[in-house]
């Protein structure tokens, strides 16, 4: 069943910008690098789509003030040796990166007139700026430079399970869905950057982003980390949107029905420019106190601010087009945009040298449990930590694989699992994948399961995704290989869906994105703890709370409504 | 739908669509581009972007109905 055997020193699966900045770094002379990607390097994932914002601490601006404003706005459980590493390794990346660009041509950062980088005050930011990055003339030079590097690309190959041996992860098998080819990827270490889970809701750009690097990773022993900050964005509610930290930095205002602005009731330092956590919560308490519909209203706008918006997010007013709105005229309906764990809202529990639990085994950028963020903090810090952690686990898996042995994995191990991966293309009967995902959907994206939550709708959503789990995903069938794309994706959907609800549960306080009618409060005292999941020898979902350290923030103390 | 068709007497089989594409929204016979998953179409706008001949016009209504919030 297999059709293909490739060998190589390190594997990286997900081609965003996190896993080319890895193949680049785990790339020398001595080693041999394969990056597989499920669509085409440049062009999938959620980096094309960045709306601009980087975090960028550059070297005059104070790491402790930064490092302050990050830990404080991700309401202290971020993993503090990371922001650390962020604030001291995220500008030479950057002007690195940059630096790549002019090479080929690309402008990637924008600066002002006498060459300065760029620098506002966006969603969340207190003390710190934002850096203002080109997202698809910075994924074009990533493709160029993993082509000049010399790393091996593999594209429209969606990788669908690890291989291990002994516990040490050493490889994955792909499904070509263009070529027909069903592949075994040898491997002594692999980084997993394929993202999260969006659900294929509402944003733009992540709807082939369906977890099954977190998934996979599960199922190889990995913990999974805060998936309880479960993230949203939000989108205007006519049609898919995006461009948000940029509005805000305009001078976009969210009003409610009585035209009140009312996010100064939320977070009443930044209000408009308040960090997402609080922003997707507050909608839907309006919503639910029944002053909806809300809108995002950017008539202020000025001439210079809409030019570089119009050139940051081309595809955003492309939507607008097409609907024949003009946001800087008219205020436009808007709404949370719930999107799991893309972009943030939890991942694979790695170390600050990027490894899992499981030997062998890295990850980086949304993949991972974005540590850098706490619960989510100030924008811009997602394309950072992309770079950082993808030098980072780059590294770490180029080192590894220097002393592992090679393993004696052959076809004849994984074709049981393979057989079970190309299922629904035999069943004569079944469901279409998209029955099961629209399904899905309707459990995860109920106001009182995404933003305003309680016991009582959690356990009613977990009994749905059970159901799901046990009686629909395994009755799904496929007519062809892009189905059999899809109908997988209905596998980790699942899994990741079983997991948000879980730690929703288990995490019995509100912080973050994680807001619980029945525990209103932010609780130090008993909840300042990761919540870790994991499967059970039994084969179960484990779910606990775990202590970390805070090495330079002291961690507070005592309740309060979040904040 | 979010993709409807492809303007014929302007494409000019260039294939980079049918490349680009991350939703695998195009097929494609011999040099010809067609849409095989039209529904599928998030829409990105990313095959409208890089058409080099403006051939392709995305509107921004959903592919497939999503359920709303509230
Ligand atoms: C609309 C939008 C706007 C954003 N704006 C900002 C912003 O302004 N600032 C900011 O900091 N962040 C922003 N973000 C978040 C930021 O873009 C991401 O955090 C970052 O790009 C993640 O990079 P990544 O490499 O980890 O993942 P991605 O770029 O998502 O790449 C994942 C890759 O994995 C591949 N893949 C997925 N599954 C598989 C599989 N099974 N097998 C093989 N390959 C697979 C995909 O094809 C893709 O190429 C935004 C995100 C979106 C969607």
């Amino acid at each position: 069943m297999i059709n293909k055997t490739i060998d190589t020193d390190v594997l990286v699966v997900g081609g965003g910008l996190a896993g080319c900045e890895a193949a680049i770094k785990a790339k020398n002379e001595h080693n041999s690098v394969l990056l597989v990607d499920k669509g085409y390097v440049s062009r999938s994932g959620a980096s094309p789509f960045a709306a601009g914002a980087i975090n960028v601490c550059l070297p005059e601006d104070d790491k402790d003030v930064w490092l302050r404003e990050i830990v404080e706005r991700g309401e202290y459980i971020n993993d503090q040796e990371w922001v650390k590493l962020q604030l001291e390794r995220g500008y030479p990346l950057a002007m690195e990166l940059d630096e790549w660009g002019r090479a080929f041509g690309h402008t990637i950062f924008e600066r002002d007139e006498q060459g300065n980088l760029l620098r506002k005050k966006a969603r969340g930011n207190i003390n710190t700026r934002t850096c203002v990055i080109n997202a698809i003339p910075a994924m074009d030079t990533m493709r160029a430079k993993v082509i000049e590097s010399k790393v091996s690309l593999l594209e429209r190959v969606m990788v669908t399970d690890l291989v291990l041996d002994q516990g040490r992860v050493v490889g994955a098998i792909g499904l070509g869905y263009r070529d027909g080819k069903v592949y075994l990827l040898r491997a002594k270490s692999v980084v997993l950057s394929a993202s999260g889970c969006g659900f294929k809701l509402f944003g733009m750009g992540h709807r082939n982003l369906t977890g099954e690097g977190q998934a996979m990773a599960y199922e190889a022993g990995a913990m999974l980390r805060n998936i309880d900050q479960a993230m949203s964005n939000t989108t205007a509610r006519a049609a898919d949107n995006h461009g948000m930290s940029l509005m805000a930095a305009a001078g976009g205002r969210f009003l409610n029905s009585l035209g009140e602005e009312f996010m100064w009731n939320y977070e009443p330092e930044i209000g408009n420019r308040a960090r997402l956590s609080k922003l997707t919560v507050a909608i839907a308490r309006e919503i639910a106190a029944g002053r909806g519909p809300v809108y995002m209203d950017l008539t202020a706008t000025s001439e210079e601010d809409q030019k570089l918006m119009r050139k940051i997010v081309p595809e955003a007013f492309k939507a607008f087009a097409s609907l024949k709105i003009d946001p800087f005229k008219e205020k436009v309906e808007w709404m949370p945009a719930f999107k799991g764990t893309v972009m943030h809202g939890g991942g694979i529990h790695i170390d600050i040298t990027g490894a899992s639990n499981v030997p062998g085994l890295y990850s980086a950028g949304d993949c991972s449990c974005t540590p850098e963020h706490g619960t989510w903090s100030i924008t811009g810090l997602n394309l950072t930590f992309a770079i950082v952690s993808g030098d980072i686990a780059g590294r770490s898996a180029a080192s590894y694989a220097r002393e592992a042995a090679t393993s004696g994995v052959q076809k004849s191990d994984v074709e049981e699992t393979v057989a079970s991966r190309l299922a629904p293309l035999d069943a004569k009967v079944g469901l279409t994948p998209d029955e099961v995902i629209y399904r899905m959907q309707k459990v995860l994206i109920a106001n009182d399961v995404a933003y305003i939550r309680s016991d009582a709708s959690l356990r009613r959503a977990l009994g749905e995704i059970e159901s799901i789990r046990e009686e629909a995903v395994p009755s799904v069938k496929a007519r062809n290989s892009h189905e059999l794309v899809k109908a997988l994706e209905t596998r980790s959907m699942i899994r990741i869906a079983e997991m948000i609800v879980r730690s929703c549960l288990y995490r019995e306080e509100s912080r973050g994105f994680h807001y619980r009618t029945d525990y209103p409060l932010t609780d130090n005292d008993d909840w300042l703890k990761w919540i870790m999941v994991q499967r059970d020898e039994q084969g179960s979902m484990r779910v606990w709370a775990q202590n970390f350290p805070t090495p330079y923030l002291p961690a507070p103390s005592g309740k309060y409504p979040p904040k | 739908m979010a993709i409807r068709d492809i303007d014929r007497v302007k494409c000019n089989d260039c294939g980079r669509c049918y490349l680009i594409c991350p939703m695998d929204v195009f097929g494609k016979v011999g040099r010809r581009v067609y849409l095989s998953n039209p529904e599928d179409c998030m829409p990105c706008y990313l095959c409208e972007i890089d058409c080099p001949v403006d051939a392709i016009t995305i509107d921004a209504e959903r592919g497939r109905p999503i359920p709303l919030p509230y």
